[in-house]
């Protein structure tokens, strides 16, 4: 897997290429308060079979980029640029027909809250059948057996006799697993999980990740999770992408990102992650303040406000200046955007963690 | 006789405005649409065809004997014959007989009235019409089923306080009929114009086979030259030529047109705007019901229409009557007489069309109208006399009440009155009533106002049927809930004069009474009379042979024909 | 369902009572007295007496209640002199004004009101989804525009105005109609439409407004909506997420306002297009018979308007059931 922070020079395009080529993707969004840049720059590659963990706050650009993977900004008025090269084509390019034929069958996408995602007015098995026959020239007996089949494959008991129920009339955990039913209906080979398990609690929550799992493996497909939650990627991901303010502020492959993040706030985000084998009642830690403007990002680096450590990098230059994405040094393809000296990083890691809370309550505001 | 005040009271405001928009737009869309010939009389009368009668709303009553607006009785004309009937072909309307030979024959005093009639009056079944028959029409207006019509024969045909109709198979002695023409009414007190009263539609033929009693509006049994081919009530009445109806047995009615389908139900202005536009069926289509009042202006000057724009006076007056046992100083009524502004008033009514200023309770073309002005000889009243009698009643500065209906022209003329007694230091509060409960609301004794509007119009054109019931005082206590003495004026000297004036039964000395009677009313000041009414009515340019009726101020249809 | 029905139904008898009730005293403290106006302008007190009796008016107004309920139940027989008017149950009375039973006055005039009030409400519900869908679609853009704009023209034009302008151009100016008036569609079906398209024209410029508005903020919202997103996610063209997913969705509002004006337009409540276009319905002779004090036919036209509009409720109530599974009639 290779990783390139900016398009590849021309003419150096690396053989194979990857199954997903994700490069210098920008959506914006205009609006009476001027431009909403939600994604600004980002790329990654994903492999068939392989899972990528895109992670941030609400408002960092995740699910806005996950729209992107399906073409759902075209006709809007978005403004998409950059490249996202699936199986060589580019998605952005491609005109609304041609997009709408691989949604849902080439790419699909499970959605954050299954009880708004599904439609309260039509059966489940109906909204699953209607999926496939969209893709597919079959007779509605078809479709629905196919329906009824992909409900028994994510572990709805009865599934005869719940295709026929309304969303409203499944748990919490069914409708999930009646949405990713209906997301792999046409066999995808780009799964989009949009915070899959944030409705759910927690034992359900590792069942739909580990059903997400297997599926995987059986279809091999792709599968790009987005959460603001690094636990529920620790496990299935095999990359990590961290968002922040619309850009990349860290990427690398899960264990480097876990082990060794490199990023304040992906620190953060660590922190406020909650340890299965913790305490329970053990007090999580979030990051303190709020997620940047997308009209006006912060200058400099864009989690400066937030970040405890800037007083760490000499002259100001978080405030002033931009951090550019910078390979780790000794690592391959572990990224980050930080000005933190490796040896800075190094000894605020080494500090212990309540000193943390004290710098950050002082530079907090 | 009643026009029945039935003034739309929803959107009326949306009316006057949208209606005048749209007529003006007509005028300079499509003036001049017309212009093919006059009607009124001229060219030779065509046969056949189907008129077309646009009807605001259905008559109230056709049964005969309850007819008492003026669209029924002039509808009633073409289905039944009545014993004495108007021939409006002439300068003046005369009297001839109908279903009668002549115009009858008095006696005893004028208290007994002798009818001979035609021999060969058929009924729609071919049957002939006989004096029973006529003597049963009659009695049917006792019964209480059978109501809503005139009073007359109640009060004059001896022995009628007791009689309750012929329901009950009791008949009316008062009504004689010694032979099958012959018909002989007698009257408890001299009724030297009984032979007017008889050219109302109640005082026709009605078969007792036919008689469906309270239901007859719908199945009215025709001598006439129409008879009912279909009513469905409040939607549509179709006549349809009675064939056996004779020219020769008939001197008033022609049958020219195969059909007449009376459409009720549309709005007033619609069917103004429609006649006007003169297309279609409109063409050949005649209204009863006046132009509306937003509509008036506007057409009655549109040369265009000219032809076929009739304004046909009215036996009737519209006035405000002055309570005279509320405001009993003469000088303040006088002075008001003088104050009042009667170029405002009539704007407010539609201007020029609506009628010419009045002087006089009893207008032109009434028996006992006499020219006399007591008053301000300017319209627009004397102020100078007004503010000098003010001075002599002491400087009172009182403050009136004045009813009207709740309608817009009605508050206006409110408006104008008040802003004219203002001038003379007479403040006035307005009382606008419902106005579709505006007569049951002032004719009750219960609710008295210092100045109250009303008009009048005459059941057939003598004093008799105005001045006896507008200003007989003592009336009032007989009649509590239905007062027709607006001015609650109770002067001995017009009581004596009305006492007089029936006893009479030589017609001019009659009217000469009428005219003192008259005279006396405008002395006492108890009312203040306004315009003369006219009513303006359009037909289609392909209508001919219609005759201003100024008995009923209506159309009339009895020589109407379609061109083609 | 069936037992909500049920339910449904005693409720709406219920109701029916309480309107009839509050409309029968109600018409006892105007000031109006249907004898005194039957009497006519010169009327005599033993005459208004005779005519009281005639009418029933001189018995209590609890008798009088009394005997209308009975009536309605087992019907009744009128007069007493001239002619026996028998009016069979449900009987609501005889008009004071023409002796007709009035039940057979409503059913008369009630194809009138139903061709006009249905027709129109048929056509303004089909363009105001319609145009109000378009609006939300192209939010913001011309089209949305001109349908607001357009929307906005119907509020604010008077219905009178309307009607009698449609009639000049089209009946007077342009003859491109015949003059209007109700025919009814057993007569001449080519005749009964002709007559209806300039009032059901009117009823729509007028209502239409209100539904396009309505769709359209509704169907914003459910544009918005999640579910709406799984619809496009899905690959399913643009007028299968917009017409099957929004529309099912946007509906529901429209449903409600919509059988409220389907059932009142039916109980006639378009006096002034009625008037204007001289259709005789329900509307005009409710009017009429206030103008009239025809008791029998105020209550008669009262109830009638009523029932429906309360039955349109029940309608509205069952759609509802349909159309959005999650409501459970119980």
């Amino acid at each position: 897997m290779s990783v390139q922070t900016p398009p590849h020079p021309a003419g150096l395009a690396p053989a194979p290429a990857p199954f997903l080529d994700v490069r210098d993707l920008r959506v914006h969004f205009p609006t009476e308060d001027g431009l909403v840049r939600s994604v600004d720059g980002v790329s990654f590659t994903l492999e068939k079979g392989r899972t990528l963990g895109i992670v941030g706050e609400s408002g960092s650009g995740k699910s806005v980029t996950s729209l992107a993977l399906l073409g759902l900004h075209k006709g809007t008025r978005a403004q998409v640029s950059g490249e996202i090269r699936l199986e060589g084509r580019d998605l952005v390019a491609l005109p609304e027909a041609e997009m709408r034929a691989l949604r849902g069958r080439t790419v699909s996408m499970i959605f954050q809250d299954p009880l708004s995602a599904l439609h309260p007015f039509f059966t489940v098995g109906s909204q699953i059948a209607e999926a496939y026959r969209v893709h597919h020239k079959v007779s509605k007996k078809e479709a629905r057996d196919r329906a009824v089949e992909m409900l028994k494959r994510v572990g709805i008991p009865q599934p005869e006799r719940r295709a026929g129920d309304y969303p409203h009339q499944f748990s919490g955990g069914m409708r999930q697993r009646a949405m990713i039913a209906m997301s792999l209906v046409c066999d995808p080979a780009l799964l989009i999980a949009d915070e899959p398990t944030t409705a759910l609690d927690v034992t359900v929550q590792a069942q739909i990740l580990d059903l997400i799992g297997d599926l995987q493996e059986e279809f091999g497909s792709a599968v790009v999770i987005i959460t603001h939650d690094l636990g529920v990627v620790s496990d299935v991901a095999d990359d990590i992408l961290v968002m922040y303010g619309g850009r990349r502020i860290e990427y690398g492959s899960t264990r480097d990102v876990l082990k060794n993040p490199q990023h304040p706030y992906t620190w953060g985000l660590l922190r406020s992650m909650p340890h299965l084998t913790g305490d329970v009642g053990e007090r999580l830690d979030p990051i303190p303040g709020s997620p940047p403007s997308l009209i006006h990002l912060p200058g400099g680096c864009a989690f400066h406000p937030r970040c405890a450590y800037k007083g760490w990098v000499p002259d100001g230059r978080c405030t002033r200046e931009r951090p550019e994405l910078r390979l780790l040094s000794g690592s391959a393809r572990h990224l980050a955007a930080c000005h933190l000296t490796d040896e800075a990083k190094q000894e605020i890691r080494g500090g212990t963690g309540p000193d943390d809370h004290a710098a950050t309550a002082r530079t907090a505001r | 006789m009643t026009r029945t005040p039935r003034t739309p009271r929803r959107s009326r405001t949306a009316a006057l405005t949208a209606s005048a928009v749209l007529i003006a737009l007509g005028a300079t869309a499509c003036g001049g649409s017309s212009g093919t010939g006059g009607s009124g009389g001229t060219g030779a009368p065509g046969k056949g065809g189907t008129l077309t009668v646009l009807d605001k709303a259905d008559f109230d009553h056709l049964d005969p004997q309850r007819v008492y607006t003026t669209e029924g009785s002039s509808m009633d004309e073409e289905i039944v014959r009545t014993l004495t009937g108007w021939d409006e072909t002439g300068s003046a309307p005369k009297l001839v007989g109908d279903l009668a030979t002549d115009t009858g024959t008095p006696s005893r005093g004028a208290t007994v009235w002798t009818f001979h009639l035609r021999h060969g009056v058929k009924y729609q079944d071919g049957t002939e019409v006989t004096a029973p028959d006529v003597k049963y029409g009659v009695e049917r207006f006792f019964s209480s089923d059978i109501n809503g019509g005139p009073p007359y024969a109640a009060q004059w045909l001896v022995g009628g306080a007791g009689y309750k109709g012929p329901y009950q198979g009791k008949e009316l002695g008062s009504i004689a009929t010694p032979d099958k023409y012959t018909i002989v009414f007698h009257l408890n007190q001299p009724v030297a114009d009984f032979n007017e009263t008889t050219a109302m539609p109640g005082w026709s033929a009605v078969p007792k086979a036919h008689d469906t009693g309270s239901t007859y509006d719908t199945k009215v049994w025709s001598d006439g030259p129409y008879m009912i081919k279909s009513y469905a009530k409040n939607k549509e009445l179709v006549l349809t030529r009675n064939t056996h109806w004779s020219q020769s047995t008939d001197p008033i009615r022609q049958q020219n047109v195969d059909e007449m389908d009376v459409r009720f139900g549309q709005d007033e202005s619609a069917i103004d705007q429609q006649i006007k536009a003169d297309v279609g069926t409109a063409r050949t289509s005649v209204q009863q019901w006046p132009i509306a009042g937003s509509d008036l202006a506007q057409l009655a000057n549109d040369p265009a229409l000219k032809s076929r724009y009739y304004k046909i006076p009215a036996p009737g007056i519209n006035y405000l009557a002055i309570n005279t046992t509320r405001v009993k100083d003469l000088k303040v009524r006088q002075a008001i007489e003088y104050a009042i502004d009667k170029t405002t008033v009539r704007g407010a009514f539609g201007g020029s069309a609506y009628g010419d200023y009045a002087t006089t309770m009893l207008s032109p073309g009434i028996g006992g109208y006499r020219r006399f002005n007591l008053y301000s000889a300017n319209p627009a009243g004397n102020l100078a006399r007004a503010r000098a009698l003010i001075k002599q009643a002491g400087n009172p500065r009182p403050t009136l009440s004045i009813a009207v209906e709740n309608t817009p022209t009605q508050e206006h003329f409110a408006d104008a009155v008040k802003t004219s007694l203002e001038r003379i230091g007479i403040h006035v509060n307005i009382s606008p009533i419902d106005a579709a409960n505006y007569f049951s609301t002032v004719d009750n004794t219960k609710n008295q106002y210092d100045l109250t509007w009303g008009d009048w119009i005459a059941d057939w054109p003598n004093a008799s049927t105005v001045l006896p019931t507008l200003f007989d005082g003592r009336l009032i206590k007989h009649n509590p809930q239905a007062n027709q003495d607006l001015s609650y004026l109770n002067d001995p000297k017009v009581d004596a004069l009305i006492d007089q004036a029936a006893r009479m039964t030589d017609v001019e000395q009659r009217n000469a009474a009428y005219g003192r009677m008259d005279q006396q009313i405008l002395k006492d000041a108890a009312v203040v009379p306004l315009m003369y009414m006219n009513f303006s009515d359009m037909s289609g340019s392909g209508v001919g042979g219609i005759i201003p009726d100024t008995i009923l101020a209506e159309p009339s249809l009895v020589h109407v024909y379609v061109k083609h | 369902m069936f037992r909500y029905l049920v339910r449904r139904l005693l409720a709406v008898a219920l109701i029916m009572l309480v309107i009839t009730t509050i409309t029968f005293f109600i018409f006892f403290a105007l000031p109006s007295d249907p004898a005194l106006l039957a009497c006519g302008k010169t009327c005599s007190p033993s005459r208004l007496a005779e005519i009281k009796h005639s009418l029933g008016l001189d018995q209590s107004y609890s008798t009088q209640y009394w005997e209308f309920l009975k009536g309605l139940l087992a019907g009744r027989d009128f007069g007493d002199q001239s002619v026996r008017i028998h009016c069979g149950a449900p009987c609501l009375g005889v008009s004071f004004q023409t002796d007709t039973p009035v039940l057979t006055t409503l059913l008369s005039d009630f194809p009138a009101d139903l061709s006009l009030g249905l027709g129109a409400a048929v056509a303004f519900l089909v363009l105001g989804v319609g145009l109000g869908t378009v609006a939300a679609v192209r939010r913001g853009r011309a089209a949305d525009k001109a349908a607001v704009g357009l929307a906005l023209f119907g509020v604010s034009v008077q219905i009178y105005f309307i009607g009698l302008l449609l009639l000049y151009l089209f009946v007077d100016k342009f003859q491109i109609l015949p003059a209007s008036g109700y025919t009814p569609i057993t007569e001449d079906p080519a005749g009964w439409f002709q007559g209806l398209i300039l009032p059901w024209t009117t009823l729509v410029i007028v209502y239409l407004a209100m539904y396009t508005r309505l769709t359209r903020s509704s169907m914003l919202e459910v544009l918005a909506e999640d579910y709406l997103r799984t619809a496009r996610a899905k690959g399913l063209p643009a007028t299968t997420v917009v017409l099957k997913h929004g529309l099912r969705a946007a509906i529901t509002p429209v449903i409600t306002i919509f059988g409220m004006d389907v059932g009142s337009l039916i109980g006639g409540s378009a006096v002034i297009t009625e008037s204007v276009f001289g259709i005789n319905g329900i509307g005009k002779l409710a009017v009429d018979s206030v103008q009239n004090s025809d008791l029998p036919v105020i209550l008669g036209t009262t109830l009638f308007a009523a029932t429906f509009v309360v039955l349109a409720n029940v309608v509205v109530d069952l759609v509802y059931g349909l159309v959005d599974p999650r409501v459970r009639l119980a």
